[in-house]
């Protein structure tokens, strides 16, 4: 070879100082990773759709307010919520492999409680103008979002206060009602009116609303409660839970007999029970299945039965007995499980001659509610797909649309019908179905991709057990209305949310970047990108990202 | 200090004398209790190391390249199959002349599976560029691992530091573990002429065309011959250092020794028994250990053996269909020599698998040499049918 290249003039070792950029080896690949958060099982199972595992990443890096806004972001109530809500989301949680499921309900309460710059602030104003019917939880949600997208909001509501079934079925040792007061004033402080004590139908019309407003949304709840309708119902003794509830937490204390029935078995009945001990009657929960069936929240049967409520179970009342004008006792029948009906749950039936008698001065019912529309004509209860009325501007929430539901529920009503409305205000044309609660939070979330334990790299996850969450002990709160759940502090909450895996959510651990044998994946401001000229679709990151926060996609040229 | 400690010991203290910065190896049997050792000096503060877990033998290779690249002094160690997983990368650490020092209990290669001593997992590895020292005893063993990192800082090419499994890896003996400063003074800080530098970004390993490639590896021939006359200086600044003194090979009685038995690893030190017994008896016979074993000594070889009447070569290995290694290794070494002053040569496949190679064994093979009963090539002690020793005997 002519050249007059010395081998000394060689490296000991193939070396260039032109780096290896040039050669563009992203050429190569067939598959590529791509950065795609992914719906984690708690988001996609909370009736609110909140965004749990993005706050709890703010929060585990300590910006507990950044979190705290995060989650009003949507919701108005967290601080209710963390209270109320019977955390769905706890569930599912992966956690629950890896030491116990994170209490989201315990964070949730603690974000909502935090003070300080907290809220969201409004849109622009659009010059619309809505009305919500109703200020429980549906209508609040409502009025919140619709709000913040910069609608005027005018809430119409025949309580005293605003708050609906909260304030008025809610008792405070779950739910302190300075904690909804300050939620409540917290909504208003963004420019939502108060309307109180005018019921629809009766002190104001629907149709004047409609003029009134460019959009009615009603979420009128359920509030009427079932008859027993059984001979001795019309006794004096015997009440209506709601009603009764609703007199209770108000502060009156009717003269009311030692020892009372209360039937149900869902949180009315648990609600009714509980408060009836605190005030020094001896309630007895009676109940025609068992407590699996129970709709209540398990954890207010589990404090009722602590508080030492007893339950009879498996038993329908077939009359009140009443005796020179005194309740004497709730007959009942005793009732076997059958085969499931319609909800699922096994269906209680009779069991011939085996009446017995629970010995009690009254009864309560509180055997579930429905929606009264005492001046509202039928339709308008009649909710389509995208919870809209067939009248025109007019759209429904919370448990007109759902059934009678949980809190959490009517929130995550509230907010979808707030997206519908704005929709409608804005001169969109209606969607064929109100959006999934979940889209509305939007942040970049592919919804269709579940993180089930099994797309987890768990070896990068260490057990660790979820903490002890402290209880006011029974003797403690049985003759008192004392909230029984105790909250957490800043270290408490900080630790839960470092527990939480970040299923489906980066939260910039570096694993990808410092696996890429390519590297080419790099950092930037909020999280790290694919350099595509030199990625060889090789998988790596995809296969070692703990939280499955990244996909391969097949590229197409 | 004097310790009475086992060969893997002896490995870790070298390693640690040599103040390895980047550890990273897998375990495997009989490797493990080298890098057990070596994670607890790491822990106890006695080696300021990064020990780096890896889930595989290519990874843990991978891991010492890429920190030698950046110019860390690396250490590895494994066995058999291990070695195997990495042999990809073997040949990448000496391609791209990184000074990596590896210690390999030699175990055999399944299946069937065994966890028992022979080469052939070494010698699986001859061409790869990497420098072979077997040694014969744990004193031998922690010297070797030390001058190994002087010769491959200075000629820039891997070593590999071998020894039998359990024979010599799991065996106590009295070993003098060198004070640090004597260690310091033989073998300064790595200065990488060329590492990876983030104030100088470039390209290692790049593709290299027809026009260079064999200049590149006609280099790495070079350094294994440079290597050949390193390896002598290093182990007589070492003898200067601690009065032990290592040649390319070892050679036992071999004076007036018309017979010499020529092999690796520990079989050469049950050889000097044998050789004593047999001496009494007066058969003029020796022993030639192979040490290091790539750079090849032919020179030596050929030197040590000339003139002898015959050279028995015992291989703990085989090349299947050439026979022994060793023996092939030694007869291309004695082809230098004129026809007359060549010994015959002989070579006998033993202890495979770990099979014990007993004084008696190599005593027998020795003394059937001497009384030209042992055929050219033959399995010791292996069930085969008679007729074919026989006729092996016959053919000569």
């Amino acid at each position: 070879m002519a050249t007059e290249l010395r081998l000394d003039d060689l490296a000991y070792v193939p070396f260039s100082e032109r780096p290896t950029t040039a050669i563009k080896t992203g050429t190569w690949k067939y598959v590529e990773p791509v950065y795609q958060n992914a719906l984690p099982p708690c988001s996609a199972t909370c009736p609110a759709g909140n965004d749990i595992s993005y706050a709890l990443l703010l929060l585990a890096k300590g910006q507990a307010l950044d979190a705290a806004r995060w989650w009003r972001r949507k919701n108005p109530i967290p601080a209710t919520l963390g209270r109320v809500c019977p955390h769905p989301c706890e569930q599912p949680c992966n956690r629950e492999l890896l030491g116990g499921a994170i209490a989201v309900h315990m964070v949730e309460r603690f974000l909502g409680d935090l003070e300080g710059e907290v809220l969201p602030r409004p849109a622009a104003a659009t010059g619309k103008n809505v009305a919500v019917v109703g200020a429980g939880p549906a209508g609040l949600a409502a009025a919140y979002n619709l709000r913040l997208a910069g609608h005027e909001v005018h809430v119409y509501d025949d309580k005293d206060a605003p708050g609906g079934y909260l304030r008025t079925g809610i008792p405070e040792y779950r739910l302190p009602r300075n904690v909804l007061d300050r939620e409540v004033g917290m909504i208003a402080s963004l420019g939502v009116v108060f309307h109180q004590r005018l019921r629809i139908g009766r002190d104001i019309a629907l149709n004047d609303l409609r003029d009134q407003h460019d959009a009615v949304v009603l979420a009128l709840g359920f509030h009427k409660s079932r008859a027993l309708r059984i001979p001795g119902e019309d006794h004096p003794n015997v009440y209506n839970g709601v009603k009764l509830l609703e007199r209770l937490l108000a502060g009156e204390r009717p003269p009311l007999p030692h020892r009372m029935a209360v039937v149900g078995g869902g949180n009315t009945a648990m609600d009714v029970a509980r408060s009836l001990l605190r005030i020094g009657v001896e309630p007895v929960v009676v109940y025609r299945r068992t407590r699996a069936e129970m709709p209540a929240i398990a954890s207010e049967v589990e404090d009722a039965m602590a508080e030492g409520i007893p339950f009879e179970f498996l038993a329908a009342p077939v009359r009140v007995l009443v005796e020179g004008g005194r309740i004497t006792g709730l007959e009942c029948q005793r009732m076997a499980l059958g085969e499931p009906d319609a909800s699922g749950r096994r269906r209680p039936v009779p069991v011939p001659g085996s009446e017995f008698v629970i010995p009690c001065a009254g009864v309560v019912t509180a055997l579930g509610e429905e929606v009264d529309l005492d001046g509202l004509p039928e339709q308008a209860a009649k909710a389509d797909p995208r919870q809209a009325a067939p009248i025109p501007g007019v759209f429904l929430a919370g448990d007109m649309v759902d059934g009678a539901g949980t809190v959490t529920a009517a929130v995550g009503s509230g907010i979808r019908v707030a997206a519908v409305v704005h929709g409608y205000l804005t001169g969109e044309p209606l969607p064929a179905e109100a959006p999934r609660v979940q889209e509305l939070w939007a942040r970049d979330v592919a919804l269709d991709r579940k993180v089930e334990f099994a797309k987890l790299n768990t070896a990068y996850f260490q057990p660790v057990p979820r903490p002890h969450i402290a209880h006011l002990s029974p003797g403690e709160r049985r003759s008192n209305f004392a909230e029984v759940v105790q909250g957490w502090g800043p270290e408490q909450a900080i630790l839960e949310a470092r527990r939480c895996l970040a299923c489906g959510t980066c939260n910039e651990c570096f694993t990808c970047f410092y696996f890429c044998p390519d590297v080419a994946i790099h950092r930037v401001d909020g999280g790290f990108v694919v350099d595509r000229e030199h990625c060889k679709g090789c998988g790596i990151c995809v296969q070692e990202c703990p939280r499955h926060a990244l996909i391969l996609r097949e590229v197409t040229r | 200090m004097k310790a009475v400690i086992k060969g893997n010991s002896a490995v870790a203290h070298g390693v640690r004398l040599a103040k390895a910065q980047v550890i990273a190896a897998y375990p495997i049997t009989p490797q493990t209790s080298i890098i057990e050792d070596l994670a607890a000096f790491v822990a106890k503060g006695e080696l300021a190391a990064t020990f780096v877990k890896v889930e595989s033998e290519h990874s843990a290779l991978a891991a010492c390249i890429g920190a030698a690249s950046a110019g860390a002094r690396v250490f590895t160690a494994t066995s058999a199959q291990g070695l195997a997983l990495m042999h990809e990368l073997i040949h990448w650490a000496a391609g791209a002349r990184l000074p990596i020092v590896l210690a390999d209990v030699n175990r055999a290669m399944a299946p069937g599976w065994s966890i028992w001593t022979d080469q052939n997992d070494t010698l699986s590895q001859r061409d790869t560029g990497w420098m072979q020292v077997y040694c014969a005893s744990s004193q031998e063993v922690l010297d070797s691992v030390v001058q190994a990192y002087k010769v491959s800082e200075k000629v820039l090419l891997p070593t590999m530091i071998v020894l039998d499994a359990f024979f010599l890896s799991h065996t106590h003996e009295v070993v003098d573990i060198p004070d640090q400063g004597v260690v310091d003074r033989f073998l300064p800080p790595l200065e990488l002429p060329l590492k990876l530098d983030v104030e100088r970004p470039g390209a290692f390993g790049n593709l290299v065309f027809p026009d260079r490639y064999m200049e590149f590896r006609y280099k790495i021939e070079l350094a294994q011959r440079e290597a050949l006359e390193v390896w002598k200086d290093v182990a007589e600044e070492w003898s200067q250092l601690t009065g032990r003194s290592y040649g390319l090979v070892e050679g036992y009685r071999l004076e007036d020794a018309d017979t010499v038995l020529l092999t690796a690893g520990t079989p050469a030190s049950t050889a000097r028994v044998a050789v004593d017994e047999l001496r009494r008896e007066g058969v003029p016979c020796g022993v030639l250990r192979l040490r290091v074993f790539r750079p090849f000594p032919a020179p030596e070889l050929a030197r040590l053996l000339a003139g002898r009447r015959r050279v028995v070569v015992l291989d703990r290995n085989c090349s299947y269909g050439h026979h022994g290694i060793f023996h092939q290794e030694a007869k291309s070494a004695l082809y230098a020599l004129p026809e007359r002053r060549r010994p015959e040569l002989l070579g006998v496949i033993a202890g495979l698998g770990g099979r014990d190679i007993t004084v008696g064994d190599l005593v027998a093979i020795l003394r059937k040499a001497a009384r030209e009963e042992l055929p050219e090539v033959s399995w010791w002690n292996v069930l085969q049918p008679q007729e074919e020793l026989e006729a092996a005997v016959a053919s000569k």
